[in-house]
C-alpha cells in the first residue's frame, strides 16, 4: 500500500508540471498586456520597461517559465500579484480554507440528502417518491448553479428577507451558498445512488438474503449499500475536488473571498501569477482527491485491498515436481 | 402515470419556449430600433444649478392600503441610527488598497477620508483647493511655494512637515506611478525652506500638479514599514478626518470620525462612520442595497430600467430608490490622429461627413436608452460655465455625401476599422455606427476584444486598426478638458491630436496661473477649435446611476454626490455638499 501511495505521489509531479506548462503557455500567449494594465495608458516607455523588468515580463517564454518553476520548487514562491503586489502564496493560504470549508459543507449537504434519497427511491422504484425525486433531480441537475444562487438570493434574501445577501459572517449566511451549490450535487448523488442500488439489489446474493429471511433494512445496510459504494465514492471524490477548488461564480455572487473569486479576479485582470497559482493548487487538490478516492476503494472492497497485500504476506508459490511425479 | 408525466413535461417545455420567443437585435448592419424617447431628456433627470433633480417620471401618488417605506426625503443630512450615530454603508465594486497613485487600480475613495489631499479641485468652483496647505503661490514660473498649516497632525500624533509633502510626491515616482508624468517636478532641486514651507521646483511650467489628488503621507511612518507592498499599509496613518478602525484588503473598510482631527476650522463632518464593502458581483451589491445591508451604491442601466419599470406604488413602498445623475463626461467620437498625415488626419471633410452622416440623436438614445441624460454639443457639462455650443452636427446624409464629393473621396474605397471592447456600450456603438457608415457607402471592419486586449491594440502605434473611436472616460470636473482627458499627450495614436493650435489652447485650459475668466475663455476656445477642425464629434453626456437607502439618504444628497465629482465617500461627509 505504501509503495502504491508513493508511486501515486510521484506521478503527481509530472501531472502538476504538465498543468503548469499548459496554463503558463495559454496565459502567456493570450492577447492582452498585463504591464500596460498596471502602468496605465500614460506611462512612458521607460516606465513601461522598468515595470516589465520588475515583473520579469521582459524575458522570453522559456526564461519566464524556467524562473517560475524554479521559484516554486525551491522557494514555494508563486510570485506576486501584478495588481496588488501581494504574494500569491499568502493569498492562497488565506482563501483556500474558506473555499475548502464551503466545499466540504456543500458535499456533506449533498451526501446527507443525496444518498438516503437515492436509497429510498431505489427501494421504491416506480412509486410516487421515485418519480418525484427523479423529476426534481433532473431539474436541479439541469439548472446551472449560478441560476439557483441568484434565484435563491432574490427569493430568500431580497423578497423574504430571511437570509443575508452575501458573505460568511453568520450561520445564516452559509445557508444559501451551501444549499444552492449543493442542490445539483444532491441531484447527482441521488441519481448515482439510485442507479447503482437498483443494479445491486437485483443480484442473486440479495435474493438469497431475502430468501433467508433478512429484513429489507438489514439487506440494504449490510449487503447492498456497500456494494454500490464504489461508483458513489468516485462521484463524491469528484464533487469534493470541484467544490474544494472553489466555485468561481458562486463565490462571486455571494461575495465569498475564496479561491474561486480569487481566480476570477486574476482572469479578469490578466494577473497571470494569480491564474497560475490557483490552477496549480486546483490541480494539486484534484490529484490528492483522486488518490484518496482510489485508496478508499480498499476500505470498501476487500478484493481491491487484497491487491495491495505485501509480498511477504503472499503465499509462496510451490513448484510441482512433475518429473518425479511427486507433489510437494 | 409515465405517459401523464411525459405529456405534462412536454406542455411545460412548449409553453416555456413560446413565452421565451421574442425579437432581438439584428446582428448585421441594419438599423437597430432605438428605444422610444420618453421625454426631451430621454426620461432622465434635469440638472439645476442647485444640483437638485426633478424626477420627470414621478407621477401622482395613488391611494393604496399599504404604507410607503420610511424616507429621509426633504432633510439635509443622513438619518442617524438608533445609537444616534450617522453611519453610511457604501457598496463598491473595488476596494483594493489604500495606497493611492501607484496605478489607477489602487486608487480608493477611502483615501479621501483617511488622508488629507495636498491639492484637489473644488467641485463647485472648479478651483484648486487643499486640505492641508495654508497657502501656495508661484514664486516664479518654475517654483511653487507650498505652505503647510502649522498644526497638521497625523493619526499617530506625529506633526506633518514640508518634508512629508515632498515625500508624498516623490514616493509616487519611486513606486512607479505615472501620475507625476505630466507634473514635471524637479525633486532634486526642490527645497525645504522651513518646517512648513516647501519650494517645489519644476522642469517645465505645468499646472497639472493642481489636478491630481495626492494624499499627504507621513514620511517617517512610511519609511518605517518594510515595504510599500507590505500589508502594514493596510493600517494606514493619515492626517484626514477619519481613521481606519478596521480594514480587510479587498473586502471592507470601516472608517470612524476622529475626535482629534487637527483642523478645527474645517467644516464639520456629519457622518460618524463610513463603511465600504466590496462586492464582486454588481447584482449582489444591488440586492444588498435592496435588503438594507448597505445604503449607497452605484448601479447600471439595467438597475435603472428595472426601477423605472416599477409602478409608483411599488416605488413608494420600496425602501430604496434609484436615480440617474449627470455624469459630467461627454461621449464622443474621435479619429485616428496617430499618423496625422494619414487619411483621417488630413481630410477634414471626411471627418465632417461622419458627423453629418450619422444621426447622433439616435446614437445617443441607442447607447444610453433610459439613461440618456441629454444630447450635447460641447465637451463640458451644460450647467457649467465651461460649456460652449460651437455648432451642431445635424443628421444630413445628403450634405455628408456632398462633403465627400468635394474632397474627392469615394467611400466605397475606404474601410473603416476599429477595435471595440466587448462591453454592451461598445457593441451598441459598433452596431449603430456600422449601419450609418454602410449607408454612407463605407466598408466597415470592426474587431472585438476585451478591455485588456483592446487597450493593448489602442496603445500599439503600429496598429492601424483604429479609424473611429468611441470615448466616454474622464473626470467629472464638468469642464471640457475632463472629457478630452489627456488628449494632448503625444503617446497614443487614438488620443493624440498633434495639432499645435489644439495643444496651445489645451495648455491654457490647464494653466496653473490663469484666472477663472481666462480658464472659461480657454475652454470656449477649445470647443470652438474642435468644431472648426472637426477633431471630435460630441454625442451626449453620460449619466450615472446611484441606488440609495431612502431611510438614510435622499435624492438631493445623492445627486450632489454625483455632481460634485467626488467619489461617493467624500461627497457624503459634509452637509454643504448637499446644500450647494
Amino acid at each position: 500500500m505504501l509503495r502504491y501511495i508513493i508511486k501515486r505521489v510521484l506521478w503527481m509531479i509530472p501531472v502538476m508540471l504538465g498543468v503548469l506548462i499548459v496554463v503558463f503557455t495559454i496565459t502567456y500567449f493570450t492577447p492582452g498586456d498585463p504591464v500596460r494594465n498596471i502602468v496605465g495608458q500614460f506611462a512612458t516607455d521607460e516606465q513601461y520597461a522598468a515595470k516589465a523588468a520588475q515583473l520579469g515580463l521582459d524575458k522570453g517564454y522559456f526564461a519566464q517559465l524556467g524562473t517560475y518553476i524554479w521559484n516554486i520548487v525551491t522557494k514555494f514562491d508563486f510570485g506576486t500579484s501584478f495588481e496588488s503586489n501581494l504574494p500569491i502564496k499568502i493569498q492562497l493560504m488565506q482563501r483556500f480554507p474558506v473555499s475548502a470549508q464551503l466545499g466540504l459543507m456543500t458535499v456533506a449537504f449533498g451526501l446527507l440528502f443525496g444518498i438516503p434519497l437515492g436509497l429510498l427511491v431505489a427501494t421504491h422504484q416506480y412509486q410516487a417518491a421515485d418519480y418525484i425525486s427523479t423529476i426534481l433531480a433532473l431539474i436541479f441537475a439541469a439548472i446551472p448553479g449560478f441560476v439557483l444562487s441568484l434565484v435563491g438570493l432574490i427569493i430568500f434574501a431580497v423578497r423574504l428577507r430571511w437570509l443575508p445577501v452575501g458573505g460568511l459572517e453568520s450561520f445564516k449566511s452559509w445557508i444559501l451558498p451551501v444549499v444552492t451549490t449543493g442542490l445539483p450535487g444532491i441531484a447527482l448523488m441521488l441519481r448515482q445512488t439510485r442507479t447503482n442500488m437498483l443494479e445491486v439489489i437485483r443480484q442473486d446474493y440479495i435474493r438469497t438474503a431475502r430468501a433467508k429471511g433478512l429484513a429489507q433494512r438489514t439487506i440494504i445496510r449490510k449487503h447492498a449499500f456497500r456494494n454500490c459504494m464504489i461508483p458513489i465514492v468516485t462521484v463524491v471524490g469528484g464533487q469534493v475536488a470541484f467544490t474544494l477548488s472553489g466555485s468561481l461564480i458562486t463565490e462571486n455572487i455571494f461575495n465569498i473571498k475564496g479561491l474561486g473569486s480569487y481566480l476570477y479576479s486574476g482572469i479578469v485582470a490578466r494577473d497571470y501569477p494569480i491564474i497560475n497559482g490557483c490552477v496549480l493548487l486546483i490541480a494539486f487538490i484534484v490529484c490528492v482527491m483522486n488518490l484518496l478516492v482510489d485508496l478508499s476503494y480498499t476500505f470498501i472492497d476487500p478484493r481491491i485491498k487484497a491487491e495491495f497485500v505485501g509480498k511477504s504476506k503472499r503465499p509462496k508459490k510451490v513448484k510441482a515436481n512433475v518429473n518425479q511425479g511427486k507433489v510437494a | 402515470m409515465k405517459k401523464f408525466i411525459a405529456v405534462l413535461l412536454s406542455i411545460v417545455l412548449l409553453l416555456s419556449v413560446l413565452s421565451g420567443c421574442g425579437s432581438g437585435k439584428s446582428q448585421d448592419g441594419t438599423a437597430p430600433s432605438a428605444p422610444a424617447d420618453k421625454t426631451d431628456n430621454g426620461g432622465a433627470k434635469t440638472d439645476t444649478d442647485s444640483g437638485e433633480k426633478t424626477d420627470t417620471d414621478s407621477g401622482e401618488k395613488t391611494d393604496t392600503d399599504s404604507e410607503p417605506a420610511p424616507t429621509n426625503a426633504g432633510t439635509t443630512s443622513p438619518k442617524a441610527n438608533a445609537d444616534g450615530k450617522v453611519v453610511i454603508r457604501i457598496g463598491m465594486d473595488t476596494v483594493g488598497r489604500l495606497i493611492e497613485g501607484t496605478t489607477p487600480l489602487e486608487c480608493n475613495p477611502a483615501t479621501y477620508l483617511l488622508y488629507d489631499q495636498i491639492f484637489k479641485t473644488d467641485p463647485w468652483t472648479k478651483k484648486p483647493v487643499s486640505d492641508c496647505l495654508e497657502d501656495w503661490y508661484w514664486e516664479d514660473d518654475l517654483t511653487l511655494i507650498m505652505k503647510l498649516y502649522d498644526d497638521v497632525t497625523f493619526s499617530n500624533g506625529e506633526p506633518a512637515t514640508a518634508e512629508d509633502i515632498l515625500f508624498s510626491y516623490k514616493s509616487l515616482e519611486d513606486r512607479g506611478s505615472t501620475f507625476t508624468n505630466d507634473m514635471f517636478i524637479d525633486f532634486a532641486n526642490s527645497e525645504i525652506r522651513d518646517d512648513h514651507t516647501l519650494a517645489m521646483k519644476f522642469t517645465q511650467s505645468s499646472g497639472q500638479i493642481f489636478y491630481h489628488y495626492i494624499s499627504l503621507y507621513d514620511k517617517s511612518w512610511c519609511e518605517a514599514q518594510p515595504d510599500w507592498d507590505d500589508e502594514a499599509f493596510n493600517k494606514p496613518v493619515g492626517s484626514g478626518p477619519y481613521e481606519a478602525a478596521e480594514y480587510v484588503y479587498n473586502d471592507h473598510i470601516v472608517m470612524k470620525l476622529r475626535d482629534d482631527y487637527w483642523n478645527k476650522n474645517a467644516e464639520p463632518c456629519i457622518v460618524d462612520e463610513v463603511y465600504i464593502k466590496q462586492y464582486a458581483d454588481v447584482s449582489s451589491m444591488m440586492m444588498a442595497l435592496e435588503t438594507g445591508e448597505i445604503d449607497l451604491c452605484k448601479g447600471g442601466p439595467s438597475d435603472y430600467s428595472r426601477w423605472m419599470a416599477l409602478s409608483e406604488e411599488e416605488r413608494e413602498k420600496a425602501n430604496y430608490a434609484v436615480t440617474a445623475c449627470s455624469g459630467g463626461v461627454t461621449q464622443y467620437i474621435s479619429f485616428d490622429f496617430g499618423s496625422f498625415g494619414g487619411l483621417w488626419g488630413d481630410n477634414i471633410n471626411l471627418r465632417r461627413a461622419i458627423g453629418y452622416g450619422m444621426d447622433l440623436d439616435a446614437i445617443g438614445v441607442y447607447l444610453n436608452g433610459e439613461l440618456l441624460n441629454r444630447r450635447t454639443y460641447g465637451f463640458a457639462s451644460p450647467e457649467s460655465d465651461y460649456y460652449y455650443d460651437a455648432g451642431h452636427y445635424d443628421y444630413n446624409p445628403e450634405y455628408a455625401k456632398q462633403l465627400l464629393d468635394e474632397a474627392g473621396i469615394d467611400p466605397s474605397t475606404i474601410t473603416v476599422k476599429a477595435t471595440m471592447m466587448t462591453t454592451d456600450t461598445y457593441k451598441n456603438f459598433a452596431q449603430i455606427t456600422q449601419y450609418y457608415l454602410e449607408q454612407m457607402g463605407f466598408k466597415v471592419e470592426y474587431e472585438y476584444a476585451d478591455i485588456t486586449a483592446a487597450l493593448s491594440a489602442w496603445q500599439n502605434p503600429d496598429n492601424s486598426c483604429f479609424n473611429l473611436f468611441y470615448n466616454a472616460i474622464g473626470l467629472t470636473n464638468f469642464d471640457a478638458t475632463s472629457s478630452l482627458l489627456n488628449a494632448a499627450l503625444a503617446r497614443h495614436g487614438w488620443q493624440c491630436i498633434p495639432d499645435e493650435g489644439f495643444r496651445e489652447i489645451y495648455a491654457r485650459c490647464k494653466s496653473a496661473t490663469a484666472t477663472d475668466e481666462e480658464r472659461v475663455q480657454a475652454n470656449h476656445d477649445l470647443q470652438q477649435y474642435i468644431w472648426d477642425n472637426c477633431l471630435a464629434i460630441p454625442i451626449s453626456e453620460t449619466a450615472g446611476v446611484y441606488a440609495f437607502n431612502k431611510d438614510v439618504l435622499n435624492e438631493t444628497m445623492v445627486n450632489a454626490i454625483s455632481m460634485s465629482g467626488y467619489y461617493q465617500t467624500k461627497g457624503c461627509i459634509h452637509a454643504s455638499d448637499w446644500l450647494h
